[in-house]
């Protein structure tokens, strides 16, 4: 397996570290600003130099290349492997309501001889991401993992974009199906901790947050951002949620994705089911690093891959600011100096809840790494 | 730029020029803006915590504050279990609202619960029971009601309680309603069946069937009832009573008028039969003159049929007395023996001149207790019918035994005559009836004769009965009591 990497930034492309086989790329993956990756004359570059392959895009609220974090610019990775292969699949929705069946159907649509592993990128604000995870799990084998990232819009949140073989679009869903011969691995992990009082989600619909203890849930907010109020949706994201659903143990972090004055209502990246018991989290530096190197270390797994996929929350830049490449280094530090690296900070994560589980779901305020390597 | 920031500029870099600084101004503000971004991190870190913390204040002493309430309510419950529980429960109650505790009140008044639901399950069928016990009295009360008899109910002291709508229409039962109906205005016999019935009650009596005449008065005619009455006890002590009585006034009447109509037409048919007797039995003896062959013939059966009716007018007339208790009878103590063989000795010629064997087999050889004449009216009638309905060359055999309870002695009277078909058992002793065959038809008889055995034989306290195979032969027997003497003796024996 080969991989090969290039940078968009100020408006050039860089060369790729290593001579680039531009014939028999087999997926490239390109994560940029929303401005860059949705432009058709980045499309077409990146298609004059891997004339053959997937082209996968999606926008970011940040792109990771190598240990360097960088904002308003393509991060693009090509991989190349010798005998395995993909398939890949896109299609848009209407409305949230319709992620699950689209999920359901363009997965359905992947062979699953031979299928190893699934990476599944979509639009990072209408897209239902517990719903994607759902739909997904139903059409494939329980053997089959997935991982994978919603896009993302800067601390903006207006518009997300992702594509597949074409110009990135809005309301988008791709999967992109692993087959052959390859050791995928995945790890995950948070590092916000709850705390306060635990609450009861006393009405909500969905991914839309109404009332937490009978109360308004932005004022709840607001209350503690206090003058950080004014910078909402983006000032939320320092105060993800943190749900325990009922009857389960399982704990599930939420990030904030939009807030809705009138209604005093809050939109999260996904589901959170009514009677769930939530509280806020807060966010430590250290823990935040801690987090990512323990993601690095349950995806790493003793041998050092070839290409490590990194898709961290947008809530983490927002919290570790100038220090977030502390936290890709961290990663970079366990996975060994010979490792690719390349990923994008996201609007929620794909991943399974537990390293060696195959039931993936949505996450939010996560480093989530996958590796691919190429067993010849 | 950040205070801090520029304080250590002051302090560091005091000694740059302005291109210097300037060239350093991007860095500068960078570290600016990241000593901001902490210090604005560590301010919503502080805040956060500051609320956070008031909210836990707060929640805590809601939860305390419910935590007493919950106190005090279960405190209220167990002292209300309290009530309810047995002491061994409530003694060990400790009191401290552990979860143990709150737990055993719990089990107990599930428990309670429980036998609670048990017992509304019980009611509820009960009620059930209970309304479909009123449908059946509901019914038994509307058969009583609507009842063509009387029904009178009494209480243990024969006062009235209830008598029925029939009983209602009777004028003198009616005025009886709340009274006591010894009051009532009874025939002397009639008061002396009340009062022999209310000491057999008193014996432990249950049922009895008598008749109660009332004496007439200036607006009231006599009533003669047939009453049947049933005590009803609760542990051997008598509750109420239940009086069935029907109103036999014309049927008494009648039967009254038919016995003087008997009687009367009985004596008056009596004289000219022997009248017609004598004056036969005078022509007989020659005394107006010889008779010839077939005057003698004549005047033979002008005399036999006088006698025959002169018999049934006896049988009616004995009949008619005893039907209304008229019939004197003596009970003595008599040698069974001797009883027998003075009878025997009346039918031994004509026995041997028929060719019909005639024998005694005495197995009890005891006393009895009978009446004298009608004990031998009643073996002579069954000798009499053995002999007509026996051919010659049979056998008639009288026996004796002593009955199983050894209270009773069986005088069976057996013949190898022609028999009884088993049809025709249930008329035998009726009047009138004689069983119809070839033979029957050359024998005499009023067919009173078995009516009157029966009568007989009851008015002395025993019972007749008949067992006969046709053409083979039948046997009569009646019991009569053993003397009473011979069962003292028996006892102290």
């Amino acid at each position: 397996m080969n991989v090969s990497q290039r940078q968009f930034k100020n408006g050039l492309w860089s060369d790729s570290a290593v001579s680039a086989q531009q014939d028999g790329v087999t997926v490239v993956l390109g994560f940029g600003s929303r401005d860059n990756i949705s432009q058709q004359d980045r499309f077409d570059e990146i298609r004059s130099f891997y004339p053959s392959g997937f082209i996968v895009t999606a926008s970011t609220a940040g792109e990771i290349l190598d240990t360097h974090v960088d904002d308003d610019t393509i991060s693009l990775t090509a991989l190349h492997f010798d005998q395995a292969y993909c398939e890949a699949y896109s299609q848009t929705i209407q409305s949230p309501e319709e992620t699950y069946s689209v999920a359901k159907d363009i997965a359905g649509k992947l062979s699953q001889q031979e299928l190893k592993h699934v990476l599944v990128f979509s639009d990072g604000l209408v897209v239902n991401g517990s719903d994607l995870a759902k739909g997904i799990l139903e059409v494939l084998p329980e053997k089959v993992t997935v991982t994978g990232g919603m896009a993302g819009d800067s601390d903006r949140f207006e518009q997300t974009y992702c594509g597949l073989n074409e110009k990135a679009v809005q309301n988008n869903i791709i999967v992109i199906g692993l087959y052959g011969q390859l050791e995928v691995t995945h790890g995950s992990f948070g590092g916000w901790d709850p705390f306060g009082v635990p609450r009861v989600v006393t009405r909500s619909k969905g991914n839309i947050v109404y009332e937490l203890d009978h109360e308004p849930i932005l004022e709840l907010y607001k209350k503690y951002l206090g003058e950080l109020a004014v910078q909402l949706p983006a000032s939320g994201l320092l105060f993800p949620l943190n749900i325990t659903q009922p009857g389960s143990d399982t704990q599930l972090v939420r990030t904030l994705l939009s807030i809705n004055e009138s209604e005093g209502s809050i939109v999260y990246a996904g589901d959170v089911p009514e009677g769930s018991t939530a509280q806020l989290m807060k966010a430590n530096f250290n823990r935040l690093v801690e987090g990512a190197e323990k993601a690095a270390e349950n995806a790493h797994q003793g041998i050092s891959p070839d290409f490590a996929l990194l898709i961290s929350c947008v809530g983490r830049k927002l919290v570790l600011k100038e220090r977030i490449e502390e936290e890709v280094e961290a990663v970079k530090s366990i996975m060994g100096e010979t490792v690719h690296m390349a990923g994008f900070y996201s609007y929620g994560e794909i991943a399974p809840a537990r390293s060696q589980s195959q039931f993936c779901e949505l996450h939010n305020q996560t480093m989530t790494i996958t590796t691919i390597t190429e067993v010849v | 730029m950040n205070s801090l920031l520029v304080r250590q500029v002051k302090k560091y870099l005091a000694d740059l020029d302005d291109v210097q600084k300037g060239k350093l101004q991007p860095f500068l503000e960078s570290i600016s803006n990241s000593y901001d971004g902490y210090e604005n991190d560590q301010h919503l870190m502080q805040r956060s915590l500051e609320i956070s913390s008031d909210e836990m204040f707060q929640k805590n002493k809601t939860l305390e504050s419910q935590a007493n309430i919950t106190k005090g309510a279960i405190e209220a419950i167990m002292n209300s279990v309290a009530e309810l529980a047995p002491e061994t429960y409530t003694q060990s109650i400790k009191h401290d609202n552990s979860i143990e505790e709150i737990a055993r009140l719990s089990k107990f008044l599930n428990d309670l619960i429980v036998e609670h639901k048990k017992s509304v399950l019980e009611m509820v069928r009960q009620k059930f029971k209970t309304e479909q016990l009123m449908v059946e009295i509901e019914k038994f009360k509307l058969a009583v009601d609507n009842a063509v008899d009387f029904i009178v109910f009494c209480d243990n002291a024969f006062n009235v309680t209830y008598i029925n709508q029939s009983g209602m229409t009777n004028p003198i039962l009616a005025r009886t309603m709340g009274r006591n109906i010894q009051e009532l205005d009874l025939v002397d016999e009639s008061s002396r069946e009340v009062a022999e019935v209310i000491r057999r009650i008193q014996d432990g009596e249950d049922t009895f069937s008598y008749e109660l005449t009332t004496k007439p008065s200036d607006t009231m005619p006599s009533f003669t009832y047939q009453v049947g009455t049933t005590i009803i006890r609760v542990d051997g002590r008598a509750q109420f009573i239940i009086n069935i009585a029907r109103d036999i006034t014309k049927e008494k009447a009648l039967e009254h008028q038919k016995d003087e109509f008997v009687s009367v037409a009985s004596h008056e048919l009596r004289t000219p039969m022997t009248a017609i007797r004598g004056f036969a039995g005078v022509l007989m003896n020659g005394r107006f003159g010889e008779l010839n062959e077939k005057q003698k013939e004549l005047v033979g059966k002008i005399n036999r049929n006088a006698v025959t009716l002169i018999e049934l007018v006896g049988d009616m007339l004995d009949l008619n007395k005893l039907s209304a208790g008229k019939l004197s009878i003596t009970i003595g103590d008599f040698d069974i023996p001797t009883l027998i063989s003075n009878e025997l000795d009346k039918f031994q010629a004509m026995y041997e001149e028929k060719g019909v064997k005639l024998q005694a087999v005495l197995q009890y050889k005891g006393h009895v207790a009978v009446d004298e004449v009608h004990f031998a009216r009643i073996v002579t009638n069954l000798l009499s019918n053995a002999f007509k309905f026996t051919e010659p060359g049979g056998m008639v055999t009288i026996s004796t035994e002593i009955t199983q309870d050894e209270q009773y002695a069986r005088v069976s009277v057996t013949d190898t005559g022609i028999g009884i078909p088993h049809n025709a058992f249930s008329q035998l002793f009726k009047k009138f009836s004689q069983v119809d065959n070839v033979l029957q038809r050359q024998v005499s008889g009023t067919g009173l004769g078995l009516a009157i055995c029966k009568d007989l034989v009851e008015n002395m306290g025993g019972a007749i009965t008949v067992q006969s195979e046709y053409r083979r032969g039948s046997t009569f027997s009646f019991t009569v009591p053993i003397h009473t003497i011979e069962k003292q003796g028996e006892e102290t024996a």
